[in-house]
Protein backbone atom coordinates (compact mmCIF):
# COMPACT_ATOMS: atom_id res chain seq x y z
CA UNK A 1 0.00 0.00 0.00
CA UNK A 2 2.97 2.26 0.49
CA UNK A 3 4.00 2.13 -3.16
CA UNK A 4 3.59 4.67 -5.92
CA UNK A 5 3.03 3.96 -9.61
CA UNK A 6 4.68 5.97 -12.36
CA UNK A 7 2.67 5.26 -15.50
CA UNK A 8 4.26 5.19 -18.97
CA UNK A 9 2.79 5.07 -22.43
CA UNK A 10 5.04 2.28 -23.67
CA UNK A 11 6.89 -0.70 -22.31
CA UNK A 12 10.10 0.72 -23.83
CA UNK A 13 9.79 3.87 -21.73
CA UNK A 14 9.05 1.83 -18.63
CA UNK A 15 12.05 -0.41 -19.26
CA UNK A 16 14.28 2.61 -19.75
CA UNK A 17 12.93 4.07 -16.52
CA UNK A 18 13.61 0.86 -14.67
CA UNK A 19 17.25 0.95 -15.78
CA UNK A 20 17.62 4.58 -14.83
CA UNK A 21 16.35 3.79 -11.36
CA UNK A 22 18.60 0.76 -11.03
CA UNK A 23 21.55 3.05 -11.83
CA UNK A 24 20.46 5.17 -8.84
CA UNK A 25 20.02 2.09 -6.65
CA UNK A 26 16.27 2.58 -6.58
CA UNK A 27 14.34 -0.68 -6.74
CA UNK A 28 11.35 -0.84 -9.04
CA UNK A 29 8.98 -3.38 -10.49
CA UNK A 30 7.70 -3.10 -14.05
CA UNK A 31 4.00 -3.98 -14.14
CA UNK A 32 1.01 -3.55 -16.40
CA UNK A 33 -0.74 -0.30 -15.65
CA UNK A 34 -3.94 -1.06 -13.70
CA UNK A 35 -6.96 -0.72 -15.98
CA UNK A 36 -8.45 2.11 -13.94
CA UNK A 37 -5.32 4.18 -14.47
CA UNK A 38 -5.03 3.61 -18.19
CA UNK A 39 -5.74 6.79 -20.09
CA UNK A 40 -5.61 5.48 -23.65
CA UNK A 41 -5.54 1.75 -23.13
CA UNK A 42 -2.70 -0.62 -22.35
CA UNK A 43 0.51 0.66 -20.82
CA UNK A 44 3.16 -0.13 -18.25
CA UNK A 45 4.04 1.33 -14.89
CA UNK A 46 6.96 1.31 -12.53
CA UNK A 47 6.00 0.43 -8.98
CA UNK A 48 8.33 2.13 -6.53
CA UNK A 49 8.47 2.46 -2.75
CA UNK A 50 6.96 5.77 -1.72
CA UNK A 51 10.11 7.13 -0.01
CA UNK A 52 11.98 6.74 -3.33
CA UNK A 53 9.36 8.53 -5.43
CA UNK A 54 10.87 12.02 -5.39
CA UNK A 55 14.31 10.72 -6.36
CA UNK A 56 12.74 8.63 -9.09
CA UNK A 57 10.93 11.62 -10.54
CA UNK A 58 14.15 13.61 -10.47
CA UNK A 59 16.00 10.80 -12.30
CA UNK A 60 13.32 10.68 -15.01
CA UNK A 61 13.35 14.43 -15.46
CA UNK A 62 17.13 14.57 -15.67
CA UNK A 63 17.09 11.89 -18.35
CA UNK A 64 14.16 13.61 -20.10
CA UNK A 65 12.17 10.40 -19.82
CA UNK A 66 8.50 11.23 -20.02
CA UNK A 67 6.10 9.47 -17.67
CA UNK A 68 2.36 10.03 -17.81
CA UNK A 69 1.22 10.33 -14.19
CA UNK A 70 2.03 9.27 -10.63
CA UNK A 71 -0.52 7.41 -8.51
CA UNK A 72 -0.77 6.04 -5.01
CA UNK A 73 -3.41 3.76 -3.58
CA UNK A 74 -5.08 5.25 -0.54
CA UNK A 75 -6.15 3.40 2.61
CA UNK A 76 -9.65 3.11 1.14
CA UNK A 77 -8.23 1.21 -1.84
CA UNK A 78 -8.90 4.10 -4.23
CA UNK A 79 -6.21 5.38 -6.57
CA UNK A 80 -5.08 8.95 -6.01
CA UNK A 81 -2.96 10.99 -8.34
CA UNK A 82 0.11 12.31 -6.56
CA UNK A 83 2.03 15.50 -7.13
CA UNK A 84 5.58 15.27 -5.88
CA UNK B 1 33.84 -24.48 -46.95
CA UNK B 2 35.44 -21.06 -47.29
CA UNK B 3 32.57 -18.66 -46.74
CA UNK B 4 33.20 -15.30 -48.45
CA UNK B 5 29.62 -14.08 -48.82
CA UNK B 6 29.13 -12.14 -45.62
CA UNK B 7 28.00 -9.01 -47.49
CA UNK B 8 24.81 -10.99 -48.16
CA UNK B 9 24.52 -12.78 -44.80
CA UNK B 10 27.14 -13.76 -42.26
CA UNK B 11 26.96 -17.54 -41.99
CA UNK B 12 29.40 -18.01 -39.15
CA UNK B 13 27.92 -16.41 -36.04
CA UNK B 14 29.08 -16.37 -32.46
CA UNK B 15 27.64 -19.59 -30.95
CA UNK B 16 25.72 -17.63 -28.33
CA UNK B 17 23.50 -16.21 -31.11
CA UNK B 18 21.96 -19.60 -31.91
CA UNK B 19 21.76 -20.47 -28.22
CA UNK B 20 19.84 -17.26 -27.50
CA UNK B 21 17.40 -17.89 -30.34
CA UNK B 22 16.79 -21.45 -29.21
CA UNK B 23 16.30 -20.42 -25.61
CA UNK B 24 13.93 -17.61 -26.59
CA UNK B 25 11.65 -19.98 -28.50
CA UNK B 26 10.76 -21.80 -25.30
CA UNK B 27 10.95 -19.01 -22.73
CA UNK B 28 9.92 -15.66 -24.19
CA UNK B 29 6.56 -14.47 -25.54
CA UNK B 30 5.53 -11.07 -26.92
CA UNK B 31 6.62 -7.60 -25.85
CA UNK B 32 4.02 -5.28 -24.36
CA UNK B 33 1.42 -8.02 -24.51
CA UNK B 34 1.21 -9.05 -20.87
CA UNK B 35 2.57 -8.75 -17.39
CA UNK B 36 3.47 -12.37 -16.76
CA UNK B 37 7.00 -13.63 -16.47
CA UNK B 38 7.46 -14.78 -20.07
CA UNK B 39 6.17 -11.46 -21.44
CA UNK B 40 8.27 -9.38 -19.06
CA UNK B 41 11.39 -11.39 -19.85
CA UNK B 42 10.69 -10.82 -23.54
CA UNK B 43 10.34 -7.11 -22.87
CA UNK B 44 13.62 -7.06 -20.95
CA UNK B 45 15.47 -8.90 -23.73
CA UNK B 46 14.10 -6.66 -26.45
CA UNK B 47 14.87 -3.56 -24.42
CA UNK B 48 18.40 -4.79 -23.75
CA UNK B 49 18.92 -5.14 -27.51
CA UNK B 50 17.42 -1.71 -28.15
CA UNK B 51 19.57 -0.09 -25.48
CA UNK B 52 22.76 -1.72 -26.72
CA UNK B 53 22.03 -0.69 -30.32
CA UNK B 54 21.40 2.85 -29.05
CA UNK B 55 24.77 2.81 -27.30
CA UNK B 56 26.61 1.46 -30.37
CA UNK B 57 24.99 3.87 -32.83
CA UNK B 58 24.66 7.09 -30.80
CA UNK B 59 20.90 7.16 -30.45
CA UNK B 60 18.31 7.12 -27.67
CA UNK B 61 16.72 3.71 -27.02
CA UNK B 62 13.35 4.99 -28.25
CA UNK B 63 14.95 5.95 -31.57
CA UNK B 64 15.91 2.34 -32.29
CA UNK B 65 13.19 0.61 -34.29
CA UNK B 66 13.17 -3.14 -34.91
CA UNK B 67 12.56 -4.02 -38.53
CA UNK B 68 12.66 -7.19 -40.62
CA UNK B 69 15.79 -6.08 -42.46
CA UNK B 70 17.39 -2.92 -43.88
CA UNK B 71 14.96 -2.89 -46.81
CA UNK B 72 12.04 -2.59 -44.39
CA UNK B 73 13.71 0.34 -42.63
CA UNK B 74 14.59 2.08 -45.89
CA UNK B 75 10.99 1.77 -47.04
CA UNK B 76 9.78 3.46 -43.85
CA UNK B 77 12.37 6.21 -44.24
CA UNK B 78 11.67 6.84 -47.92
CA UNK B 79 7.87 6.73 -47.48
CA UNK B 80 8.19 9.26 -44.67
CA UNK B 81 10.32 11.78 -46.52
CA UNK B 82 9.62 11.42 -50.22
CA UNK B 83 6.22 12.42 -51.61
CA UNK B 84 4.85 10.98 -54.84
CA UNK B 85 6.98 12.45 -57.63
CA UNK B 86 9.38 13.99 -55.10
CA UNK B 87 12.99 14.98 -55.71
CA UNK B 88 15.76 12.81 -54.32
CA UNK B 89 19.53 12.69 -54.65
CA UNK B 90 21.18 9.30 -54.24
CA UNK B 91 24.71 8.02 -54.64
CA UNK B 92 25.70 6.03 -57.69
CA UNK B 93 26.10 2.92 -55.56
CA UNK B 94 22.64 2.39 -54.10
CA UNK B 95 20.94 -0.95 -53.71
CA UNK B 96 17.52 -1.83 -55.10
CA UNK B 97 16.28 -1.46 -51.50
CA UNK B 98 16.63 2.27 -52.15
CA UNK B 99 15.95 2.60 -55.86
CA UNK B 100 12.85 0.40 -56.06
CA UNK B 101 10.88 2.27 -53.36
CA UNK B 102 11.85 5.53 -55.09
CA UNK B 103 10.78 4.13 -58.44
CA UNK B 104 7.44 3.10 -56.91
CA UNK B 105 6.96 6.73 -55.84
CA UNK B 106 7.84 7.94 -59.33
CA UNK B 107 10.53 10.08 -57.72
CA UNK B 108 12.78 12.40 -59.72
CA UNK B 109 16.15 10.87 -58.93
CA UNK B 110 19.49 12.62 -59.29
CA UNK B 111 22.40 10.17 -59.16
CA UNK B 112 25.41 11.82 -57.55
CA UNK B 113 28.89 10.42 -57.94
CA UNK B 114 29.35 7.48 -60.25
CA UNK B 115 33.10 7.05 -60.13
CA UNK B 116 34.35 4.23 -57.92
CA UNK B 117 36.68 5.12 -55.04
CA UNK B 118 36.43 8.84 -55.84
CA UNK B 119 35.12 10.55 -52.71
CA UNK B 120 35.85 14.06 -54.01
CA UNK B 121 33.78 13.46 -57.11
CA UNK B 122 30.99 11.90 -55.01
CA UNK B 123 30.98 14.89 -52.68
CA UNK B 124 31.00 17.49 -55.46
CA UNK B 125 28.11 15.75 -57.20
CA UNK B 126 26.09 15.63 -53.97
CA UNK B 127 26.68 19.33 -53.37
CA UNK B 128 25.54 20.24 -56.85
CA UNK B 129 22.35 18.21 -56.47
CA UNK B 130 21.63 19.38 -52.93
CA UNK B 131 21.99 23.02 -53.97
CA UNK B 132 19.11 22.51 -56.41
CA UNK B 133 16.76 21.52 -53.54
CA UNK B 134 15.72 17.96 -52.74
CA UNK B 135 13.08 16.28 -50.59
CA UNK B 136 15.68 13.84 -49.31
CA UNK B 137 19.18 12.46 -49.87
CA UNK B 138 19.94 8.76 -49.67
CA UNK B 139 23.45 7.39 -49.41
CA UNK B 140 24.96 4.03 -48.67
CA UNK B 141 27.92 4.07 -46.32
CA UNK B 142 29.65 1.28 -48.20
CA UNK B 143 28.91 -0.19 -51.63
CA UNK B 144 27.67 -3.76 -51.26
CA UNK B 145 29.32 -4.63 -54.57
CA UNK B 146 32.72 -2.94 -54.49
CA UNK B 147 33.30 -2.10 -50.84
CA UNK B 148 33.72 1.59 -51.71
CA UNK B 149 33.35 3.56 -48.46
CA UNK B 150 31.48 6.72 -49.31
CA UNK B 151 32.31 10.03 -47.58
CA UNK B 152 29.15 10.08 -45.47
CA UNK B 153 30.29 12.56 -42.83
CA UNK B 154 30.94 15.36 -45.36
CA UNK B 155 27.77 14.38 -47.24
CA UNK B 156 25.85 14.62 -43.96
CA UNK B 157 27.37 18.05 -43.33
CA UNK B 158 26.25 19.18 -46.80
CA UNK B 159 22.73 17.87 -46.14
CA UNK B 160 22.60 19.86 -42.91
CA UNK B 161 23.85 22.97 -44.71
CA UNK B 162 21.20 22.70 -47.43
CA UNK B 163 18.46 21.57 -45.04
CA UNK B 164 17.88 18.26 -46.82
CA UNK B 165 17.04 15.23 -44.63
CA UNK B 166 19.49 12.38 -45.04
CA UNK B 167 18.77 8.65 -45.10
CA UNK B 168 21.84 6.50 -44.58
CA UNK B 169 21.97 2.88 -45.66
CA UNK B 170 24.41 1.29 -43.23
CA UNK B 171 23.80 -2.25 -44.49
CA UNK B 172 27.46 -2.97 -45.18
CA UNK B 173 28.86 -0.53 -42.64
CA UNK B 174 27.17 -1.56 -39.41
CA UNK B 175 29.58 -3.64 -37.39
CA UNK B 176 32.77 -2.32 -38.99
CA UNK B 177 32.50 1.42 -39.73
CA UNK B 178 31.40 4.18 -37.35
CA UNK B 179 27.62 4.55 -37.57
CA UNK B 180 26.20 7.45 -35.60
CA UNK B 181 22.74 8.99 -35.66
CA UNK B 182 23.92 11.91 -33.57
CA UNK B 183 27.18 12.75 -35.34
CA UNK B 184 25.76 12.50 -38.86
CA UNK B 185 22.53 14.29 -37.98
CA UNK B 186 20.85 11.83 -40.35
CA UNK B 187 17.07 11.62 -40.20
CA UNK B 188 17.16 7.83 -40.62
CA UNK B 189 19.81 5.12 -40.63
CA UNK B 190 18.81 1.62 -41.73
CA UNK B 191 20.76 -1.59 -41.25
CA UNK B 192 20.16 -5.33 -41.27
CA UNK B 193 20.83 -7.58 -38.29
CA UNK B 194 22.04 -10.55 -40.31
CA UNK B 195 25.23 -9.15 -41.85
CA UNK B 196 27.93 -7.41 -39.81
CA UNK B 197 25.88 -7.43 -36.62
CA UNK B 198 25.90 -11.26 -36.62
CA UNK B 199 22.21 -11.59 -35.79
CA UNK B 200 19.70 -13.97 -37.36
CA UNK B 201 18.04 -13.37 -40.72
CA UNK B 202 14.78 -11.47 -40.40
CA UNK B 203 16.19 -8.86 -38.03
CA UNK B 204 17.04 -5.25 -38.74
CA UNK B 205 17.29 -1.83 -37.16
CA UNK B 206 16.08 1.59 -38.19
CA UNK B 207 17.49 4.55 -36.28
CA UNK B 208 14.93 7.27 -36.40
CA UNK B 209 15.72 10.88 -35.44
CA UNK B 210 12.24 12.31 -35.87
CA UNK B 211 8.65 11.61 -36.70
CA UNK B 212 8.04 8.80 -39.14
CA UNK B 213 5.20 7.39 -41.16
CA UNK B 214 4.27 3.81 -40.30
CA UNK B 215 4.22 1.20 -43.03
CA UNK B 216 2.28 -1.26 -40.87
CA UNK B 217 -0.75 -0.46 -38.76
CA UNK B 218 -1.99 -2.61 -35.91
CA UNK B 219 -1.57 -3.54 -32.28
CA UNK B 220 1.37 -2.15 -30.35
CA UNK B 221 0.45 -3.04 -26.78
CA UNK B 222 0.06 0.69 -26.07
CA UNK B 223 -2.65 3.35 -26.42
CA UNK B 224 -4.96 0.47 -27.27
CA UNK B 225 -8.18 2.46 -26.89
CA UNK B 226 -7.23 4.67 -29.82
CA UNK B 227 -7.66 3.75 -33.48
CA UNK B 228 -4.69 5.94 -34.38
CA UNK B 229 -1.19 4.52 -34.28
CA UNK B 230 0.70 5.83 -31.23
CA UNK B 231 2.42 9.15 -31.89
CA UNK B 232 5.55 8.08 -30.03
CA UNK B 233 8.54 5.93 -30.92
CA UNK B 234 9.27 3.08 -31.09
CA UNK B 235 5.62 1.96 -30.88
CA UNK B 236 4.56 4.07 -33.88
CA UNK B 237 6.68 1.94 -36.20
CA UNK B 238 6.43 -1.46 -34.51
CA UNK B 239 2.93 -2.81 -35.12
CA UNK B 240 2.38 -6.50 -34.45
CA UNK B 241 4.31 -8.97 -32.34
CA UNK B 242 8.08 -8.55 -32.54
CA UNK B 243 10.51 -11.15 -33.82
CA UNK B 244 11.52 -11.72 -30.21
CA UNK B 245 13.60 -14.84 -30.93
CA UNK B 246 15.48 -13.04 -33.68
CA UNK B 247 16.02 -10.01 -31.48
CA UNK B 248 17.35 -12.24 -28.69
CA UNK B 249 19.90 -13.55 -31.21
CA UNK B 250 20.66 -10.05 -32.46
CA UNK B 251 21.39 -8.96 -28.89
CA UNK B 252 24.13 -11.58 -28.71
CA UNK B 253 25.43 -10.49 -32.11
CA UNK B 254 25.63 -6.89 -30.91
CA UNK B 255 27.42 -7.99 -27.73
CA UNK B 256 29.96 -9.80 -29.92
CA UNK B 257 30.50 -6.66 -32.03
CA UNK B 258 30.87 -4.53 -28.91
CA UNK B 259 33.40 -6.94 -27.44
CA UNK B 260 35.47 -7.18 -30.65
CA UNK B 261 34.77 -3.49 -31.48
CA UNK B 262 33.81 -2.38 -34.99
CA UNK B 263 37.32 -0.91 -35.43
CA UNK B 264 38.86 -4.26 -34.49
CA UNK B 265 36.64 -6.17 -36.94
CA UNK B 266 37.38 -3.62 -39.68
CA UNK B 267 41.13 -3.96 -39.04
CA UNK B 268 40.81 -7.73 -39.38
CA UNK B 269 38.82 -7.54 -42.62
CA UNK B 270 41.18 -4.92 -44.05
CA UNK B 271 44.14 -7.19 -43.32
CA UNK B 272 42.42 -10.00 -45.20
CA UNK B 273 41.68 -7.66 -48.09
CA UNK B 274 45.34 -6.65 -48.27
CA UNK B 275 46.33 -10.31 -48.31
CA UNK B 276 43.92 -11.10 -51.11
CA UNK B 277 44.37 -8.11 -53.42
CA UNK B 278 47.94 -8.71 -54.68
CA UNK B 279 47.28 -12.43 -55.01
CA UNK B 280 44.18 -11.90 -57.16
CA UNK B 281 45.87 -9.19 -59.20
CA UNK B 282 48.62 -11.68 -60.00
CA UNK B 283 46.14 -14.03 -61.63
CA UNK B 284 46.10 -13.38 -65.39
CA UNK B 285 42.66 -12.66 -66.75
CA UNK B 286 41.20 -11.31 -63.51
CA UNK B 287 40.09 -7.70 -63.32
CA UNK B 288 40.06 -6.70 -59.68
CA UNK B 289 38.25 -3.58 -58.44
CA UNK B 290 40.00 -1.88 -55.54
CA UNK B 291 40.76 1.55 -54.18
CA UNK B 292 41.83 3.63 -51.22
CA UNK B 293 38.54 3.73 -49.38
CA UNK B 294 37.54 0.08 -49.34
CA UNK B 295 35.95 -2.08 -46.65
CA UNK B 296 35.95 -5.87 -46.51
CA UNK B 297 34.20 -6.34 -49.87
CA UNK B 298 35.72 -6.65 -53.32
CA UNK B 299 34.59 -7.54 -56.81
CA UNK B 300 36.39 -9.08 -59.75
CA UNK B 301 35.65 -10.33 -63.23
CA UNK B 302 37.17 -13.26 -65.09
CA UNK B 303 38.10 -12.65 -68.69
CA UNK B 304 36.12 -14.89 -71.00
CA UNK B 305 33.99 -16.41 -68.27
CA UNK B 306 30.48 -15.62 -67.12
CA UNK B 307 30.55 -14.37 -63.53
CA UNK B 308 27.88 -16.88 -62.48
CA UNK B 309 29.91 -19.71 -63.97
CA UNK B 310 33.00 -18.48 -62.17
CA UNK B 311 31.12 -18.37 -58.84
CA UNK B 312 29.62 -21.81 -59.45
CA UNK B 313 33.07 -23.18 -60.20
CA UNK B 314 34.43 -21.71 -56.98
CA UNK B 315 31.45 -23.12 -55.14
CA UNK B 316 32.13 -26.60 -56.40
CA UNK B 317 35.66 -26.25 -55.08
CA UNK B 318 34.46 -25.22 -51.65
CA UNK B 319 34.42 -21.40 -51.81
CA UNK B 320 31.11 -19.58 -51.36
CA UNK B 321 30.97 -16.20 -53.12
CA UNK B 322 28.21 -14.27 -54.85
CA UNK B 323 28.03 -13.32 -58.51
CA UNK B 324 25.74 -11.23 -60.69
CA UNK B 325 24.40 -7.75 -60.01
CA UNK B 326 24.06 -8.15 -56.23
CA UNK B 327 20.66 -6.37 -56.30
CA UNK B 328 22.56 -3.19 -57.15
CA UNK B 329 22.33 -2.59 -60.91
CA UNK B 330 22.99 1.11 -60.33
CA UNK B 331 26.37 0.36 -58.73
CA UNK B 332 27.29 -1.88 -61.65
CA UNK B 333 26.13 0.77 -64.10
CA UNK B 334 28.37 3.29 -62.32
CA UNK B 335 31.35 0.93 -62.49
CA UNK B 336 30.64 -0.17 -66.05
CA UNK B 337 29.98 -3.81 -65.12
CA UNK B 338 26.21 -3.95 -65.58
CA UNK B 339 26.38 -6.19 -68.64
CA UNK B 340 28.83 -8.73 -67.27
CA UNK B 341 28.27 -8.51 -63.51
CA UNK B 342 31.05 -9.37 -61.07
CA UNK B 343 32.14 -12.06 -58.65
CA UNK B 344 32.05 -10.65 -55.13
CA UNK B 345 34.18 -11.66 -52.16
CA UNK B 346 33.19 -10.39 -48.72
CA UNK B 347 34.65 -11.09 -45.30
CA UNK B 348 33.54 -11.42 -41.72
CA UNK B 349 35.26 -11.54 -38.34
CA UNK B 350 35.46 -15.33 -38.68
CA UNK B 351 37.55 -15.51 -41.86
CA UNK B 352 41.27 -16.21 -41.71
CA UNK B 353 44.39 -15.38 -43.71
CA UNK B 354 44.74 -19.08 -44.45
CA UNK B 355 41.34 -19.09 -46.13
CA UNK B 356 42.38 -16.08 -48.18
CA UNK B 357 45.54 -17.83 -49.35
CA UNK B 358 43.63 -21.00 -50.24
CA UNK B 359 41.06 -18.95 -52.13
CA UNK B 360 43.74 -17.09 -54.10
CA UNK B 361 45.41 -20.38 -55.05
CA UNK B 362 42.02 -21.71 -56.14
CA UNK B 363 41.40 -18.66 -58.33
CA UNK B 364 44.80 -19.12 -59.95
CA UNK B 365 44.10 -22.78 -60.58
CA UNK B 366 40.63 -22.22 -61.98
CA UNK B 367 40.93 -18.92 -63.80
CA UNK B 368 44.51 -18.52 -65.07
CA UNK B 369 44.07 -18.89 -68.88
CA UNK B 370 46.37 -21.91 -69.31
CA UNK B 371 44.40 -23.89 -66.77
CA UNK B 372 40.90 -22.55 -67.34
CA UNK B 373 38.55 -25.46 -68.19
CA UNK B 374 37.59 -25.34 -71.87
CA UNK B 375 33.99 -26.21 -71.17
CA UNK B 376 33.15 -25.07 -67.69
CA UNK B 377 30.33 -27.18 -66.39
CA UNK B 378 28.16 -25.52 -63.84
CA UNK B 379 24.78 -27.04 -64.41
Amino acid sequence: MNDVFFTFRSVTAAMRGSRLLADQSIRSLTVRTPKLLQEQGCGYSLRIRAPDAARARQAFEQAQLRYSRIYRRGGDGQWQEVTL
Amino acid sequence: MIYFDSAATTLQKPPQVARAVQSAVGTLTGVGRGGHRAAMRAAETVYACRALAAELFDAAPEQVIFTMNATHGLNIAIRTLVPQGGRVVISGFEHNAVTRPLHALDAHITVAGRRLFSPDETLAAFEEALAQGQDAAVCTQMSNVFGYVLPVMPIAALCRRYGVPLILDASQAAGTLPVSLQKTGARFIAMPGHKGLYGPQGTGLLLCAGDARPLLFGGTGSSSASQEMPDFLPDRLEAGTHNVCGIAGLLEGLRFVRARTPQGILRHETRLLRELLPRLRAVPGLRVFSGERQGGVLSFTVEGMDCEEAAALLGRHGAAVRAGLHCAPLAHESAGTKEEGTVRVSFSAFNTAEEVHTFARLCKKLFAPAEKPKFPTCY
